[in-house]
């Protein structure tokens, strides 16, 4: 073992981060420990405190340090609306463009049986729940157009079949690495004014 | 280990990687399962490309990437079915493994898939396919004491060893041998396989995490039924 316990397990540990492999990691935890103890305190405090306050509101999945997300809380909002996003950042994004009005449902993620997530963790059978649950009229997609993005839209609507509710999507053109964080407002009000309905049966 | 090589390929699966890349599994005809760095966006998925793979510390190099096919697959319910045929060689065949014969089944069992007819003896066919890779293909022509199947007589099935005559065994003969000939309008045909198969591919896997894939297409199946009930 070239490092003590203690650092091989730091060592580890941020190889659990994506993206990040085994000299990347080694060259943070070094850096942390020999050069920015400060930086590493902090670094740890913010880690815990974000753990202990941030979990997932119950109704749309976002984010939240409140007992529920203010989107879902707000009575301004459309409630027979949701928009189904990735990820926060794209939910942030479309947020920022003050355009939708409905509710959101976060998946955290795509369908992908590679990295283990299927549809228990993108929370589908909670959003075909929700549907029933509080007659929601309209689901939009505003996920982009990889693969496993189109699969994931694929696999909701037929889970939706026969429930009454209007499936449509919304294209962002010009993303910039597939984000919608990166993305101008002008292009998010474009794609959410041209939503195009879902023909569950269409290829 | 390969120094530098050409090959064809497709992409198994991808995630995105450091600020601007993308970290790539891909299939490729001549070293199997590689993976590696791409700049920019990964390669379309079900798409033949060509690509230069050279070895280096870390992961190999890709260059001179080039599209030699249009996409196999251009409809949603297809691409769903292909999650599971990338996920049993994202699972099962070890990394560098190269496979001309396995590499040809997938383009046709892709082209298959598309078509969106007989997809269960498709899905059996590669299955089957990825299976003698690792020669572990069941062996419906011949029982476990290498003696032929025969109509007349019952089996039951053991992973790792075949088809053990037995009286009371809950398959047919007269199933397997249709399971070999490819034939499967002989009811129950197709769930031998289905089980068979799927009973080797659990034992391949040794008691981890199963096929995610499956679940999802038969929870897909299921809704389908229901709904079109």
């Amino acid at each position: 073992m070239a490092y003590t316990p203690a650092t091989e397990e730091l060592i580890r540990a941020l190889q659990l981060l994506p993206g990040i492999g085994t000299r990347s990691a080694t060259r943070m935890a070094l850096y942390l420990l020999e050069r920015d103890t400060d930086s590493a305190r902090q670094l740890s405090h913010s880690l815990a405190d974000a753990l202990e306050k941030v979990h997932r509101c119950p109704s749309c999945r976002t984010l939240t340090e409140l007992p529920v997300c203010p989107v879902c809380e707000s009575t301004d909002r459309n409630t027979k609306l949701v928009c189904v996003v990735a990820n926060d950042a794209d939910r942030s994004a479309i947020e920022m463009s003050n355009r939708f009005t409905g509710r959101y449902f976060v998946l955290h993620g795509v369908l992908s049986p590679m990295d283990a997530v299927g549809p228990e963790q993108l929370g589908v059978f909670d959003l075909v729940d929700k549907v029933k649950a509080e007659s929601i009229e309209e689901i939009m997609f505003v996920l982009d157009d990889q693969m496993e993005s189109e699969a994931t839209i694929y696999y909701i609507t037929e889970q939706l079949k026969g429930l009454n509710v209007k499936c449509s999507r919304a294209m962002v053109a010009h993303l910039k690495n597939g984000s919608l964080d990166q993305a101008e407002s002008r292009h998010l009000v474009s794609a959410i004014e041209h939503k195009r309905e879902i023909n569950i049966e269409q290829k | 280990m390969f120094r530098s090589s050409v090959t064809e390929g497709f992409l198994l699966f991808s995630r995105p990687f450091k600020e601007d890349d993308t970290l790539c599994e891909l299939w490729t005809e001549k070293q199997g399962r590689v993976r590696c760095r791409i700049s920019g966006n990964p390669p379309e998925p079900y798409r033949q490309f060509e690509i230069k793979l050279s070895n280096k510390a870390g992961l190999p190099a890709v260059s001179n990437f080039r599209y030699t096919q249009p996409v196999l697959i251009d409809s949603n319910a297809a691409r769903l079915l292909g999650f599971y045929v990338n996920e049993l060689l994202y699972r099962l065949l070890p990394a560098g493994y190269g496979d001309s014969s396995l590499f040809g089944r997938y383009i046709s069992t892709l082209l298959y898939l598309n078509e969106g007819e007989n997809i269960q003896p498709v899905l059996r066919f590669f299955e089957q396919g990825v299976l003698a890779s690792l020669g572990m293909a069941v062996d419906y022509q011949q029982d476990a004491n290498s003696l032929p199947v025969v109509a007349g007589q019952h089996y039951r099935f053991e992973t790792g060893r075949g088809f053990v005559a037995d009286a009371h065994g809950r398959y047919s003969g007269e199933r397997i041998i249709a399971v070999n000939r490819q034939d499967y309008n002989l009811k129950g045909a197709l769930s031998l396989a289905r089980e068979c198969q799927r009973r080797q591919i659990d034992e391949l896997l040794g008691g981890g995490q199963p096929i995610l894939s499956r679940q999802w297409l038969v929870n897909l199946i299921q809704t389908k039924g229901a709904s079109e009930a």
